[in-house]
């Protein structure tokens, strides 16, 4: 009888994808939004410069944070759920490179959606604009690299742990 | 520190806390309120979720697809096992 172990980071990747992205919206959400107040969710369609047009970006900033807290308890209960799955690997590399995939892509389809495609806002207003938008959307891309390399190498490893670990294969004579 | 000093400090305290109360406090239906509820629940509401939460549905779609098809680098591998 033959059978089949398979190695199955799907689950995983999925919880801290998800993770990712809503923790990196809740980065953006409170540094750049709150704490340096460069920009707001709708602050190049309404400039916050008076206090009706300062809480009319409120209400939006919260609502994406609103957004990002739904993503972020969708990636906690997918992780909940990987936990008792059978063959999901649980190593630390594989769970970091999917929180930096799940981060660089925030990053990277916020920033061409949001920033260059609706105009929506811009991470820093002003002179080199553009550069600024540009600059985020690398940082997406060097975490999507960054959690990719991480994926393999703990794929790779967890595939060669297993494959050390199991009995070889005996075959019947004749057969 | 003498009764009297103890008394001057929080009559001072009470009378800043007084001064600054009225700029602190919120204002859920006065009509600067009023008027950004209205702005904001105009027709555009609902475009503008949608807009808004068009990036966030995207990753999910991704998610989603790194939980039916495994890992991105197509690294996952089957191990077969004999057992008895």
């Amino acid at each position: 009888m033959t059978t089949l172990h398979t190695t199955r980071p799907g689950p995983l990747l999925a919880a801290t994808c998800l993770l990712g992205a809503g923790l990196g919206g809740f980065f953006d959400g409170i540094l750049l939004h709150q704490i340096l107040q460069w920009h707001n969710m709708l602050s190049s369609k309404v400039p916050p410069t008076d206090l009706v047009s300062m809480k009319y970006n409120m209400v939006w900033d919260g609502l994406f944070h609103a957004a990002t807290w739904c993503m972020t308890m969708g990636g906690l209960f997918l992780l909940f759920r990987a936990g008792k799955l059978p063959g999901v690997p649980w190593s630390m590399p594989l769970f970091c490179g999917g929180l930096a995939l799940g981060w660089g892509l925030f990053n990277s389809v916020e920033g061409v959606i949001d920033h260059q495609l609706l105009g929506l806002h811009h991470v820093h207003p002003g002179d080199g604009q553009l550069a600024w938008d540009l600059g985020f959307i690398a940082s997406g891309l060097l975490l999507i690299a960054a959690g990719i390399a991480a994926i393999r190498s703990a794929v790779r490893r967890t595939a060669e742990d297993r494959e050390r670990h199991m009995p070889q294969r005996v075959y019947p004579a004749g057969g | 520190m003498t009764s009297s000093h103890r008394i001057t400090r929080l009559a001072a305290l009470a009378l800043g806390l007084w001064l600054c109360a009225p700029v602190a406090l919120a204002c859920p239906n006065c009509t600067t309120a009023r008027t950004v509820r209205a702005a904001v629940w105009d027709d555009t509401f609902w475009n503008m979720l949608c807009l808004l939460v068009l990036p966030l549905v995207v990753i999910a779609a991704i998610s989603s697809a790194l939980y039916a098809w495994g890992d991105p680098t197509g690294r996952a591998r089957a191990v077969e096992k004999e057992t008895p």
